[in-house]
């Protein structure tokens, strides 16, 4: 690849997972539902790693991984037998027992496996921003098109329900979507710090405003600034990215928590 | 202006026998309401109406439709829903305005937005509520009292054939209930709606309901008729 290829490359993977992230981010914290994202991102890992051992290509074999996961996760909090944060805390201590007992398996080196532990965004393929790019615009018109049904779920999922909408069929499309930008991003900043970006933005945007779609905005906003700051820095200090890009999105959030008129107006309560 | 029957209906859950051989009707415009202590399945009842609840033994029919998963959906967009009280996360991304108007979103349908017609509808029945000044003001900062109008106002919004309340009054001064519980009853002869209510005050149901039912561990322990309401 040539030099100026993979530097566009890395700006382009910054910014779409920078972007798909953070806006899945922001159903994801508003529902409350933030500790998926941590299952999932363990989740892609786990199935990275598989699609390393069994050949095929781990890009494939994480989608797969979290599919399942989601599949999984919306029918049994759905259906009450097991409490939403047991059955999150079993699946996400089960990724994490695969992923230790695939690693050791894997021949030879294990630099292949861990890329997809820490991610490298300056090694990202065009393949790869294909599909970060699809992943990012199927988040965007996800967002663009079922926007008022969204709001309704993040506000009530029984309310959403009552009044007509297909609550379950778009929160379990929305747990796939989550899967999908997580597997998305997973080789660009790592299935550790990949939840940094999800949560993050969001978190931050949520301090500043009560209006869904500013939220929507600013953490898309947030995201990017995230990932191209954090690129600076890796390419600045020739470190991998995904924890420059982590750290400045938890500098973003620090800084919102700071400035947030919600904070002054509890504060004036 | 639909009518609802239950035949034999029971729910167990978890083990648990939350319903047990519920049978009733309702017909078209009257207004009935669930009586009993916590505990007692009333509230469960209600979501059996609206379709939010589909694992159960029996029927139940709204007119000539028996819920099922297919049909609940045709259902749940006729049936208006005000919930008990219910706490949100105090800086939740919505406003007052917004969840009064998305009482039409299942009406208004996919891929389609309420226009500035559902805007001006919400807004007077807001103003109707006496809550238009909380318009533009998050929901997660308001009274628990102005939460139940809002929710009111989100049932009405929906313009549905069936409502049903689940004690919607217990938040809001005495006041104001005189005032909301008028709205709704002209509101019901209006557009003839059919009505369940879930109250623990005899006097809010002496004034909306003309039947009761009590309930008890999941059974209908005995009816009442209430004079000078039909």
């Amino acid at each position: 690849m040539e030099i100026h290829s993979f530097i566009v490359y890395s700006w382009l993977a910054a910014i779409l997972t920078g972007l798909t992230c953070s806006l899945i981010g922001v159903i994801i914290v508003t529902m409350g539902i933030s500790f998926i994202g941590v299952c999932m991102s363990h989740a892609a890992f786990a199935g990275a790693l598989a699609g390393i051992l069994l050949k095929i290509n781990p890009v494939v074999s994480s989608f797969i991984f979290c599919f399942i996961v989601a599949g999984i996760l919306g029918p049994v909090s759905d259906r009450g037998e097991i409490k939403a944060d047991t059955s999150l805390g079993i699946i996400f201590s089960s990724s994490l027992g695969l992923s230790f007992l695939l690693l050791p398996l894997i021949p030879g080196s294990k630099s292949e496996g861990l890329r997809f532990l820490w991610g490298n965004i300056l090694t990202v393929t065009d393949t790869d921003l294909v599909i970060v790019g699809i992943t990012c615009s199927i988040v965007l018109l996800f967002v663009i098109l079922f926007f008022k049904e969204v709001h309704l779920l993040i506000f009530n999922r029984i309310i959403a329900s009552a009044t007509g909408i297909k609550a379950k069929e778009i929160y379990y499309f929305i747990l796939f979507l989550c899967g999908a930008s997580i597997t998305a991003s997973i080789k660009a900043v790592g299935g550790l710090l990949v939840f940094a970006l999800i949560v993050n933005p969001a978190a931050a945007a949520y301090q500043l405003t009560y209006d869904l779609k500013k939220m929507f905005f600013f953490s898309g906003f947030f995201g990017i600034l995230s990932g191209c700051c954090g690129l600076l820095v890796a390419f600045w200090l020739n470190i991998p990215a995904g924890a420059p890009i982590a750290l400045f999105s938890v500098l973003i959030f620090i800084a919102a928590t700071i400035f947030s008129p919600k904070r002054r107006y509890r504060a004036g309560k | 202006m639909k009518k609802i029957l239950f035949e034999n209906v029971s729910l167990s859950r978890n083990g648990r026998i939350i319903l047990q051989n519920i049978s009733f009707s309702v017909q078209p415009e009257d207004c009935i309401a669930v009586y009993g202590p916590n505990g007692a399945g009333k509230t469960t009842l209600l979501n059996l109406v609206n379709g939010l609840i589909l694992t159960f033994q029996g029927k139940v029919i709204i007119e000539d439709t028996q819920l099922t998963s297919e049909t609940a959906h045709i259902i749940r967009l006729i049936t208006g829903y005000v919930p008990q009280n219910f706490e949100v996360d105090p800086r939740i991304p919505i406003l007052t305005g917004t969840v009064v108007l998305s009482g039409c979103y299942g009406k208004v349908g996919l891929f389609k937005y309420p226009d500035s017609k559902h805007i001006e509808k919400a807004k007077e029945i807001m103003e109707k509520l006496e809550i238009l000044d909380l318009f533009s003001r998050p929901f997660g900062q308001i009274s628990g009292g102005e939460k139940q109008k809002t929710m009111i106002a989100r049932a009405m919004m929906q313009d549905p054939e069936i409502l049903l309340l689940d004690e919607p009054f217990s938040s809001i001064s005495e006041s104001s209930k005189e005032k909301i519980i008028k709205i709704i009853m002209d509101w019901q002869k209006e557009k003839k709606l059919t009505m369940i209510v879930v109250a623990h005050e005899k006097s809010v149901i002496k004034k909306m309901c003309n039947r009761i039912l009590y309930l008890e561990d999941g059974e209908i322990v005995s009816t009442e008729e209430i004079n000078g309401n039909s």
